[in-house]
């Protein structure tokens, strides 16, 4: 099988980025950000929305300075083949520990709401499979497919959530408060910061892009993060009108149950709302797929084309990916490790790697001309 | 390859589809309704209320109503506790994600309730979208005795709470309405309540604590207008001998919200109209004639909205949900005046109502 080879095009390149984030995550927005800081929960997503635009732009015009290399061999070229190396293993195995916690809850959500008496083994085995079976793909198939799949998604999103737009009870709950305390704002960003946390995804991808389009294709993954956010608003703003602030803040998947209760009496099928679990297993299967495909090109042997042993590589992280899941015991210790614990340290992690990384890369390449 | 991806693609068809997960309907005891009778603290009576499986497309209409629906009865302290008991008694499985009504008795306390809709909720595939409703512990199984208007699987309360053209003001609520006030402070949860004779037409609102508060059906129309519920409400309206009959009541309330001086103040504004239905013989309709009666409507529609907040003070409710409003707009206050018992605060209420009387009779 071909690993490197066919390029993408700038506009799979951003359904790619749109995938690689928020959407395997979007089930878990918004319970625990309004629940610490009410409807001040759209600063804090836009300020979350903001970092990761930022850290997307910074990675864009590092590789751009990095002449548009494997992001695994940039690293190095930066810092030293070791220290590059290392650098470029954490930052793959945060994104895969995110994937475990967030394989894990889409997991018990299904179980919850659809398969009472299915184990969750079986569809985060089943999600895990379908996921390593795209990654094993060629990049080109793999963008094809998210090409294909994701505006349908999104299309049939915006079709169930336009129709919970009967059960907004409260529009005035769902107003922007500004008056909450800065502190809770900014630890609700920090806990919204899952959603965006792909490090490396906009970097990894960039150079597989067709030559002659690659620099006009770094705004499209900033251009992604801000699509990505406004989905998100929208999100926010249906369950504070829907539910208002203070249960969504009890409940553990709050938009599944918005949605849950969106009927419509004129179709056959009354429960409309449920398509979302379609919606959301493909994206998830996809985030998944991406993830992976990132991991294995950026952690296997230096790939100068061919790698016909990737795909053992990536299902061996499928493996990991899911077994990692089965092991976690229970929803609130997921969360935990989620919200407290994974969700800061990537944070901190990005925000200190990325600009690093491309002042480095600056202070190392200065006077030279980047490619374009 | 080519097999492989096969291989791999059917297997995820199988497992995705939740087609090995998927039970015969036949082999399900689907709940359509059930009662839950309050006997004292921690002794309830509930009763599941399943279609008769042996009604068929075609034995439909030979099928007498009493046959319709079968019941299994049990005595638990929790929901779980019920469930088990019931499903002891069935043959299929028990599956709670059709149900369309959920009954109680008008003497169950707050917390019961709450622990109740609480444990109910808390299942993820549990109808969220099931009418909720209060009647006397006495009336219910009389109640929800199958009706002749109806065949399985459509009942009749269902239908009597889905029907928007049935009900002269909107009192029916989802389960899940219900739930999320019973969550949100400043907003007392309410029910319809259902008497012994089976009419629909008063509200039960729940305090912090006891059982729900009963609103008259003067006060429940108070109240329906206050919250813009009144959709086609009839009223009788007498001067001197004279009465006449509107129809048709109907109209919106804007209200403001206001905290000053520790009390909660709100100013509602109703724009009301009906529709002269019935008045007395040979009366003529007269411009000065219509505003005498607009004027004695708007007079007694605002008797009926002071009963209603004069009832909810009283009994330190908020069915309103204007302590709510307040909330919505300043959502910091909850975090630093949580010793504010926001759904048990006196209201102080400026009502004003302008009524608009039509004629559009075939006669004038």
């Amino acid at each position: 099988m071909k690993a490197a080879a066919e390029p993408i095009s700038p506009g799979q390149y951003f359904w790619l980025i749109m995938v690689a984030v928020v959407a395997g995550s979007v089930y878990l927005w918004p319970a625990y950000v309004v629940g610490l800081a009410g409807s001040g929960g759209y600063v804090s997503l836009w300020i979350a929305t903001g970092v990761a635009a930022g850290v997307a732009a910074i990675q864009v015009s590092w590789m751009r300075r990095m002449v548009y290399r494997p992001y695994a061999v940039a690293m190095k070229d930066t810092w030293s083949p070791a220290l590059g190396t290392v650098l470029a293993w954490i930052t793959m195995a945060l994104m895969m520990a995110l994937d475990v916690v967030i394989l894990y809850l889409y997991g018990e959500l299904l179980q919850t709401f659809f398969y009472p008496a299915t184990p969750s083994w079986v569809t985060i085995g089943a999600i895990g499979g379908l996921a390593v079976w795209i990654a094993i793909r060629s990049l080109a198939v793999v963008a094809r497919n998210v090409q294909l799949w994701f505006p349908l998604l999104l299309a049939s999103f915006v079709v169930v959530l336009a129709l919970s737009a009967g059960d907004m009870r409260f529009p005035s709950a769902a107003a922007p408060n500004l008056a909450e305390p800065v502190s809770s704002m900014a630890r609700a960003s920090v806990a919204t910061w899952f959603l965006y946390a792909n490090p490396c995804a906009a970097a990894t991808l960039l150079p597989y892009v067709r030559r002659g389009k690659r620099s006009s294709s770094g705004k499209l993954a900033v251009a992604a993060m801000a699509l990505q956010g406004i989905i998100l608003t929208t999100i926010l703003f249906s369950a504070l009108a829907t539910l208002g602030p203070m249960p969504i803040a009890n409940m553990t998947w709050p938009i599944i149950y918005v949605f849950s209760v969106v009927q419509v009496r004129t179709f056959f099928v009354q429960d409309v709302g449920m398509l979302i679990l379609i919606t959301w297993t493909v994206a998830m299967i996809l985030h998944l797929g991406v993830h992976m495909f990132v991991v294995s090109w950026n952690v296997g042997p230096p790939l100068g084309g061919v790698n016909p042993q990737r795909q053992y590589l990536v299902a061996g992280i499928g493996l990991a990916i899911v077994l990692g899941a089965l092991a976690i015991g229970s929803v609130a210790e997921a969360k935990v490790w989620l919200f407290q614990v994974l969700t800061p340290l990537d944070l901190a992690w990005t925000v200190i790697l990325v600009p690093a990384t491309a002042l480095t890369a600056w202070w190392r390449t200065r006077g030279r001309r980047s490619a374009a | 390859m080519r097999w492989r991806a096969l291989a791999c693609l059917l297997l995820g068809l199988v497992l995705l589809a939740g087609c090995w997960d998927q039970m015969d309907i036949s082999d399900r005891a689907t709940v359509l309704m059930l009662s839950v009778v309050w006997k004292a603290p921690g002794r309830l009576d509930w009763t599941f209320y399943f279609p008769n499986p042996t009604v068929t497309v075609n034995s439909q209409s030979q099928i007498r109503s009493t046959q319709q629906l079968y019941a299994v009865g049990v005595a638990a302290g929790t929901l779980a506790g019920a469930e088990r008991a019931a499903q002891r008694q069935l043959d299929r499985h028990l599956y709670l994600g059709q149900l369309q009504v959920l009954l109680w008795s008008s003497n169950l306390p707050a917390a019961a309730a709450g622990e109740l809709l609480d444990a109910y909720n808390r299942q993820g595939i549990a109808s969220k979208v099931a009418y909720v409703g209060l009647a006397p512990a006495s009336a219910l199984s009389h109640l929800l005795q199958a009706s002749p208007q109806e065949v399985v699987p459509r009942l009749k309360w269902q239908h009597v709470f889905s029907c928007a053209a049935c009900e002269s003001m909107r009192l029916s609520e989802p389960l899940w309405h219900v739930w999320d006030d019973a969550h949100t402070p400043g907003m007392s949860p309410v029910a319809p309540y259902i008497n012994s004779h089976g009419e629909l037409g008063q509200i039960a609102v729940y305090g912090r604590q006891g059982p729900p508060v009963l609103f008259s059906r003067r006060q429940t129309l108070g109240w329906a207008l206050l919250t813009g519920r009144a959709t086609r409400e009839v009223l009788t309206v007498s001067r001197g001998a004279q009465h006449y009959t509107l129809t048709a009541v109907h109209g919106s309330a804007a209200t403001r919200v206001a905290w000053s001086g520790g009390q909660l103040w709100v100013d509602a504004r109703m724009a009301l109209s009906g529709t002269l239905a019935e008045a007395p013989y040979g009366t003529a309709e007269r411009p000065a004639e219509i505003r005498t009666i607009e004027a004695a409507t708007a007079r007694l529609l605002v008797a009926d909205c002071k009963a209603a907040i004069d009832q909810a003070n009283a009994r330190r409710v908020d069915p309103f949900g204007y302590a709510r409003a307040l909330l919505f707009g300043h959502p910091q206050w909850l975090k630093h005046g949580s010793s504010i018992k926001w759904s048990a605060l006196p209201v102080h209420a400026a009502i004003t109502v302008s009524f608009n009387v039509t004629t559009p009779g075939v006669t004038s």
